[in-house]
């Protein structure tokens, strides 16, 4: 285990808990994604395994050596920002090279890993540049390459694509993964992005208010949600309540079976619109009417509006032959669905 | 030159400002180097160079110099404890830094002297002690501290403002020790408004008259500094010499305020940049100027 947390808990000066009994651990090389939504608790709980913010209470260790007392400095973790946090005044060079001038090695050496690190992040070429004459995707690789470069056990990074647009973005991530294959790095790395963490974390760690909701790989994760909240989260999701009778759960017109509900029970059922089907209308079918339908490229979103009145949002791939002009009748079955008790 | 001013006519107003520059400096400058200069070269230095005059001027000098290194230290730490972190009673904090400014100097004086002076009881415990903290030149230095703080705070604590606390957590993430985290991370920024700084108290530390000659005893030779020992001249009808007194502290406030105009950071980046690795094209000469 490279990265052991128990019992974290973090609270802050107003009394408002940031952090709430938050336990996992991380093994050797892996690359996990910390999602949740702003204000959940994952930034802090980076922070504090890189030592830049203390927890009330809980241990972490890293390689098995608890640091809780160790300050930031001698944690031997690289952290990237989201901001960059590069240093203005110096050279990408001098950037790069800070870590390895702090701990004292030769001029020759630190001139052969600062060039090695620039082939690694492809910027060769740039090391006499200035942050300010970058853009934002070099920047942030410019990052990338200061923390790696004293050759950390622990790679940290925080929304780390957040200041990046859009188009580049994708690309970095990706980038970002390969490097951490290259090199076999431990890399933990904070996104609000659902998209983001499902592409290229090993596993995912979902966090709400505080806790820890689930821990999982990503398809897990997508496709077997230990919570509501998890379900909710992660991509769009047709949501429902309704009461458990004879062992079903009637809802859009069908019945969902709910075996290990108690009768009578409170239940939400969740289903994500991509696990929706519409067809032809046919005998014993559930019918509904179509909407609006826009069309988005490979898929097209439906909302369809059941015999009840309630509606669904359905994403069907574009090139399905089915008439989806609004008012249209179609069949509605749904594939696959998750059912997780009102509380 | 545009002509779509918010406020047309130009030229008319531009007319008023140096008009009015000149009756608020030049003018005023011109008269006392006239009358300096009125016994001639020779006049001028005869009132430099008597031995109060010279001391006065030396001990401005110096005591200047010295209120002006530690309000820049004392200074830049306010600065960024008020900029960084978010303490309860800043606002009382950073008005108290302002009080200074405000208050006429010679109330000033008469705080510390009220605070300070052997018969009070902090500072009959501090002569008790051998340290006298009014009516000596620790005294001058105190005063001249009192009166310039706000200008060595105010100074330093946009540049504070403007720099991300990440730097600092990237720094220390990459191991630095905090003096390091100092040197190299937060000075290359905040030394311009620290020099300014210096400089600004350095300048208006000389020039302080009111809190210096209450605070000060006045003794000549000792304790009486270049705008007191004027003030004198003055009193004795000994206008040429006061005026001579009054140019060479003109001059050396003059060149305190000059120094920081300089474009230190060219010369700066000239003294720090090793020359092998100074690329020469365009981006390279516009960041100079940065």
């Amino acid at each position: 285990m490279t990265i052991q947390v128990t019992n974290l808990v973090k609270r802050f000066a107003s009394g408002t808990a940031a952090l709430q009994d938050v336990s996992f651990s991380v093994r050797e090389g892996e690359m996990i994604g910390l999602l949740g939504p702003s204000g959940s608790g994952k930034t802090t709980l980076l922070r504090m395994i890189a030592g830049l913010d203390r927890q009330t209470a809980g241990e972490i260790r890293i390689r098995g050596q608890v640091v809780d007392n160790l300050p930031a400095q001698r944690r031997g973790v690289g952290f990237v920002f989201q901001n960059y946090a590069l240093f203005q005044h110096m050279t990408v060079f001098s950037n790069i090279a800070f870590g390895l001038r702090v701990k004292r090695l030769g001029k020759r050496e630190i001139q052969d890993r600062v060039m090695r690190l620039l082939r690694l992040v492809r910027l060769e070429g740039y090391e006499d540049r200035y942050p300010h004459q970058l853009s934002g995707g070099q920047a942030q690789r410019v990052a990338l390459a200061r923390a790696l470069a004293p050759e950390p056990s622990v790679l940290l990074l925080d929304e780390p694509f957040a200041a990046v647009d859009t188009k580049i973005r994708k690309e970095l991530r990706r980038w970002v993964r390969q490097i951490h294959d290259e090199i076999g790095i431990t890399s933990i790395f904070v996104t609000h992005d659902q998209e983001e963490a499902l592409e290229i974390a090993d596993r995912v760690l979902v966090m709400h208010q505080g806790r820890v909701e689930q821990f999982a790989t990503p398809q897990e994760v997508w496709e077997r949600p230990l919570s509501p909240f998890v379900a909710g989260f992660l991509g769009d999701v047709n949501e429902g309540a309704a009461t458990v009778r004879d062992r079903q759960v009637q809802l859009w017109g069908h019945a969902f079976p709910a075996t290990e509900f108690a009768e009578g029970e409170r239940v939400r059922v969740f289903v994500r619109p991509s696990d929706i089907d519409l067809g032809p209308t046919a005998p014993d079918a559930v019918l509904a009417q179509v909407r609006e339908a826009v069309w988005a490229g490979e898929r097209t979103q439906v909302r369809v509006q059941l015999a009840d009145q309630s509606t669904l949002q359905v994403s069907l791939p574009s090139d399905r032959s089915v008439d989806l002009t609004p008012g249209q009748s179609v069949s509605v079955c749904i594939r696959k669905f998750q059912i997780f008790t009102e509380s | 030159m545009t002509t779509n001013l918010a406020i047309p006519g130009w030229r008319w107003m531009a007319g008023v400002v140096c008009g009015y520059l000149l009756l608020l400096v030049v003018c005023p400058v011109g008269a006392i180097v006239r009358q300096a200069f009125s016994g001639g070269v020779g006049g001028f230095f005869h009132a430099l160079a008597s031995p109060i005059g010279a001391g006065a001027l030396l001990l401005s000098c110096w005591t200047a110099a010295v209120a002006a290194v530690i309000n820049a230290v004392m200074g830049t730490c306010t600065a960024y404890l008020i900029a960084r972190k978010h303490l309860p009673g800043r606002r009382v904090v950073s008005a108290l830094i302002d009080l200074p400014l405000a208050v006429p100097t010679t109330v000033g004086g008469l705080m510390l002297v009220l605070a300070y002076s052997p018969a009070t009881r902090i500072g009959g415990w501090l002569a008790a002690h051998h340290v006298n903290l009014v009516y000596s030149r620790t005294g001058i230095v105190l005063a001249m501290a009192f009166v310039t703080f706000p200008f060595a705070v105010r100074t330093v604590e946009p540049l504070v403002d403007s720099l991300d606390v990440s730097l600092e957590e990237a720094a220390l993430t990459l191991g630095a020790s905090r003096l390091r985290v100092f040197w190299q991370v937060l000075w290359p920024t905040l030394w311009p408004g620290v020099v300014t700084g210096l400089s600004l108290c350095f300048s208006r530390g000389l020039a302080e008259f009111g809190a210096v000659v209450l605070a000060s005893g006045n003794l000549p030779l000792r304790t009486e500094v270049a705008p007191v020992y004027l003030y004198g001249l003055l009193e004795n009808n000994e206008t040429s010499g006061a005026a001579a007194v009054s140019v060479t502290l003109l001059a050396l406030s003059v060149l305190g305020l000059v120094v920081p105009l300089c474009r230190p950071r060219q010369w700066w980046k000239r003294l720090t940049e090793p020359r092998g690795r100074r690329v020469h094209n365009n981006e390279q000469v516009g960041e100079a100027s940065v």
